[in-house]
């Protein structure tokens, strides 16, 4: 006990006051900061310099991207600065923007939609493209980046497409030919009277087809822009059809399919 | 508003008058196609009278065969059969024409339709259908195993065809389409 309050007596109390003292100074110069009133010439010139980059958003003038600009407005907005006429900019700016978010939205959800139609016909090869011709195609919609999870999807196989196109074999062969060749070869098996073989055409070629009853239309004139058909028929139907009529007479006009590249509809023309 | 509903209900007359109009005036190229179509339906009638009465057919081939003639035909419409040896001529109802004609008591048959072509053009009825009459003459030959051809005659026969236009839903569009349907066919003349 003695040995304690000797301690506390040769304390030098004099260092400790001065060092408290520096610490105060130091804590309370660092509060004025934080907690500082801005000057009214600060306030407004905030305020004006807030109204000039809302007014750029407001006319469509600003540098910044959307997302840029819309983070920009909450920043001003969460700054409260209680001006009547910058918060008319504000909620100005807000519009602006949503509209802006809107059309950004609607436009990529256009160039998707064009995308996808693109690449089903690539699917499809309806034009009987080369390989290198598919991929500089497709290399054009890779590049828009339109991180859509189905564009991503159609890619995929339209990469796989050309990859079973360059190693060869009956995927070279384009789905138009391939189809009226299978049908000029059911009605050949129809009129060598081969019930087997002309079964077995039709079995393979139904696999092609998203469902037995896949619509069917035959084109009988075009005219003017107006387009007459014979009466719809299925894909199961027409081949029968082909078989029994031991002919076939129409060609391949267009066809869709569907996402898993299986035909869903198919249009004809008589030859 | 009255003047307003006035207005509304000439455009939707007026659209109504087009569109008729423009069902009405088919050009010669339409015509054509909807002739060839009609002309092509007796074409693949005769192809599945030749399947079904062929005595190597398979019975349910056959019977799907049956089915899709049947269904080139209008109901109620009657086919006309004549034998070169009786004078009279039975009509049958399309069924039973197709069961019978399955059901011939040879031992082979030959059924070849040719001339194939209208005696009277597709003509525009009132109701919009348009209507005319095909000629066609058809070869019969029935062999027996043993002794060969024992029957065989030729028919000339007038098939009535009824074509309308009519509109289907098809993938979610609306197509226009040329119904082609089957009439009587009537006994014109037989001959040995």
């Amino acid at each position: 006990m003695t040995e304690f309050v000797s301690n506390i007596r040769s304390t030098r109390w004099q260092h400790l006051l001065f060092i408290l003292m520096i610490a105060a100074l130091v804590a309370g110069s660092e509060g004025c900061k934080t907690t500082g009133k801005m000057s009214k010439k600060e306030r407004k010139a905030q305020i004006e310099t807030a109204k000039k980059q809302l007014h750029e958003i407001i006319n469509g003038t600003s540098t910044k991207s959307l997302a840029e600009q819309d983070q920009l407005v909450t920043e001003i907005a969460n700054k409260n600065y209680n001006d009547p006429d910058l918060n008319h900019l504000i909620i100005q700016a807000q519009e602006k923007l949503k509209k802006a978010f809107a059309n950004q939205d609607k436009m990529k959800q256009q160039k998707v939609d064009a995308a996808r139609a693109e690449l089903l016909d690539m699917l499809v090869n309806k034009d009987n493209k080369t390989a290198d011709e598919l991929e500089t195609e497709l290399n054009k919609i890779k590049a828009q980046q339109l991180g859509d999870s189905e564009i991503d999807e159609l890619i995929g196989k339209v990469e796989k497409k050309i990859g079973s196109m360059r190693s060869g074999g009956e995927a070279n062969v384009p789905m138009k030919t391939k189809l009226e060749r299978s049908f000029q070869s059911i009605a050949d098996a129809g009129k060598s009277g081969n019930v087997t073989q002309a079964s077995t055409l039709i079995r393979d070629i139904l696999a092609l087809f998203a469902s037995d009853d896949a619509p069917v239309l035959i084109i009988i004139s075009r005219d003017q822009g107006l387009v007459d058909y014979d009466k719809p028929t299925t894909i199961k139907r027409y081949l029968e059809f082909l078989k029994d009529q031991k002919a076939s007479k129409n060609a391949v006009d267009s066809y869709q399919v569907d996402n898993d590249n299986k035909i869903k509809e198919l249009e004809l023309i008589k030859k | 508003m009255i003047a307003y509903t006035l207005l509304i209900s000439v455009i939707a007359i007026t659209g109504r008058i087009q569109a008729q109009n423009k069902e009405d005036n088919i050009s010669p190229q339409r015509k054509q196609a909807i002739d060839s179509l009609a002309l092509e339906k007796v074409r693949d009638l005769s192809k599945y009278i030749s399947i079904i009465g062929n005595k190597s057919t398979q019975w349910s081939e056959a019977q799907r065969v049956i089915e899709r003639a049947v269904e080139l035909f209008m109901d109620g419409s009657e086919i006309g059969v004549s034998s070169v040896a009786r004078p009279d001529i039975t009509n049958y109802k399309i069924r039973p024409y197709f069961d019978r004609l399955m059901q011939l008591n040879y031992d082979r048959v030959n059924i070849e339709w040719y001339k194939i072509q209208y005696v009277s053009d597709l003509e525009r009825q009132p109701d919009g259908t348009y209507v005319g009459v095909i000629t066609v003459y058809q070869r019969f030959q029935g062999f027996d195993r043993e002794k060969g051809l024992v029957y065989e005659d030729t028919t000339k026969k007038d098939i009535t065809v009824y074509v309308k236009r009519k509109e289907a839903q098809v993938g979610g569009r609306l197509i226009g389409f040329w119904d082609v349907l089957l009439g009587d066919i009537r006994v014109k003349e037989t001959s040995k």
